[in-house]
């Protein structure tokens, strides 16, 4: 099974967006500092 | 003695059509000796394939149940004390190249052993207009509710085809049977055991087949859309206090509230167009602009494959049926109101060659 409810949810789908999108921005420090510590 | 690493572990009723594909395309990534099948009662030739490519074929008769078969092939050839891990294998599913390797070190890199298991990303193959309805729901799903699900850690289901689990949770817990969809319910079971963190890692992915025609496309979602109110009603969502109920909770109340719009929209459309046509013109434009296009987008960047865009017209289809039928078996099983609806297995297809997807790099 892998697809258990209708991708039809729109109030849901802009509700996991934002927090995808949310963590994708705390990510993006996280990537800058890993960067500067490499060098 | 020292445990092996990983033992691939496929279930299969009457999948001779499949099954030897499979494995095949098992071949360069593991030995065969670590691939277990356990036949479950099938009246084709599928042991009689699988014992040509594997030693390690479990036949049962009669037919027990899919949960059953597997908890008997776990304990049968001891795989919890022999392997590190176990990952179960649909017979319809092919497993990438890299899958394993990109897999595993999630696991391994877990020192304190907190995560139960890694749920690699499932891709449908494309094989007609219902098929690319699918590849489209599973971009969706995967890519924005199941990441954030990993986020809120709220995984609603482990595929029991693209899930590699520790091989000790199997000790802690078996496959609950009593449900149609025994990996949504195992999902549900270790996250009320708080057995474990569960790990969704896209990098990893698996191919499978998915129907191709709308008979088969509708009994593989009420047997999906049964399962999940099922474990709803087992597993007592949403009194858990976890945010898997609150996940649940939010999916399922939605769900609902959009099979009656569907039903609403339907006895209201004659009379729309008669009187008053931009009446439905505002949530179409407003669904095209603000859902389908964007997700389409995010789809077709991501699988390549713009032939999605002619199919456009059927997926209002798919997606008022998906919608109508997630209502009828909340009412089905929830309810106890059952509408004569058929309840059965989508068909199988043997895998051509253009579609076979044989892995050519060795990742063990």
């Amino acid at each position: 099974m892998s697809q258990p409810f209708p991708v039809i949810n729109s109030f849901s789908l802009l509700f996991h967006g934002i927090i995808v999108f949310i963590a994708f921005l705390i990510r993006i420090p996280v990537r800058i500092v890993r960067k500067m510590r490499r060098r | 003695m020292e445990k092996r690493k990983i033992a691939v572990l496929i279930p299969a009723h009457n999948e001779e059509k499949v099954i030897g594909s499979t494995l095949l395309s098992l071949l360069p990534l593991l030995p065969l000796e670590d691939v277990y099948v356990v036949d479950d009662g099938s009246e084709d030739q599928t042991s009689e394939i699988a014992r040509k490519m594997t030693p390690n074929v479990l036949t049962l008769s009669p037919n027990v149940g899919k949960a059953t078969a597997m908890n008997k092939a776990i304990t049968e050839f001891n795989l919890t004390s022999r392997y590190s891990y176990i990952m179960p294998l649909d017979a319809d599913t092919h497993i990438t190249s890299d899958f394993l390797s990109k897999m595993i070190p999630v696991l391994e890199g877990d020192t304190k052993k907190e995560i139960a298991c890694v749920v690699g990303k499932v891709v449908g193959r494309k094989n007609g207009w219902v098929t690319q309805y699918r590849i489209w729901e599973y971009e969706v799903s995967q890519t924005i509710h199941k990441e954030a699900q990993g986020i809120e850690g709220a995984i609603l289901v482990c595929p029991g085809c693209a899930t590699i689990f520790r091989s000790s949770v199997f000790e802690k817990i078996k496959i609950p049977t009593g449900t149609l969809t025994e990996d949504m319910d195992f999902t549900f079971l270790l996250h009320r055991k708080r057995l474990g963190k569960i790990v969704f890692h896209p990098e990893g992915y698996v191919i499978t087949q998915d129907p191709r025609t709308l008979a088969d496309f509708i009994k593989q979602i009420q047997r999906w859309y049964v399962g999940f109110w099922q474990c709803v009603l087992k597993h007592h969502v949403p009194w858990g206090g976890q945010m898997l109920d609150v996940e649940v909770a939010l999916l399922a109340l939605e769900g609902l509230f959009n099979g009656l719009l569907m039903i609403f929209f339907i006895v209201l459309l004659p009379f729309a167009i008669k009187y008053h046509p931009q009446v439905l013109l505002a949530p179409f434009f407003f669904d095209v602009t603000f859902f389908l296009v964007p997700t389409m987008l995010l789809t077709l960047v991501r699988q390549k494959t713009w032939s999605i865009l002619f199919f456009i017209p059927h997926f209002y289809l798919l997606r008022f049926i998906s919608s109508v039928m997630f209502l009828l078996s909340f009412m089905k099983v929830v309810l106890g109101i059952d509408l004569r609806m058929k309840w059965g297995k989508a068909k199988r297809y043997a895998i051509s060659k253009e579609e076979l997807y044989v892995p050519t790099i060795s990742s063990h």
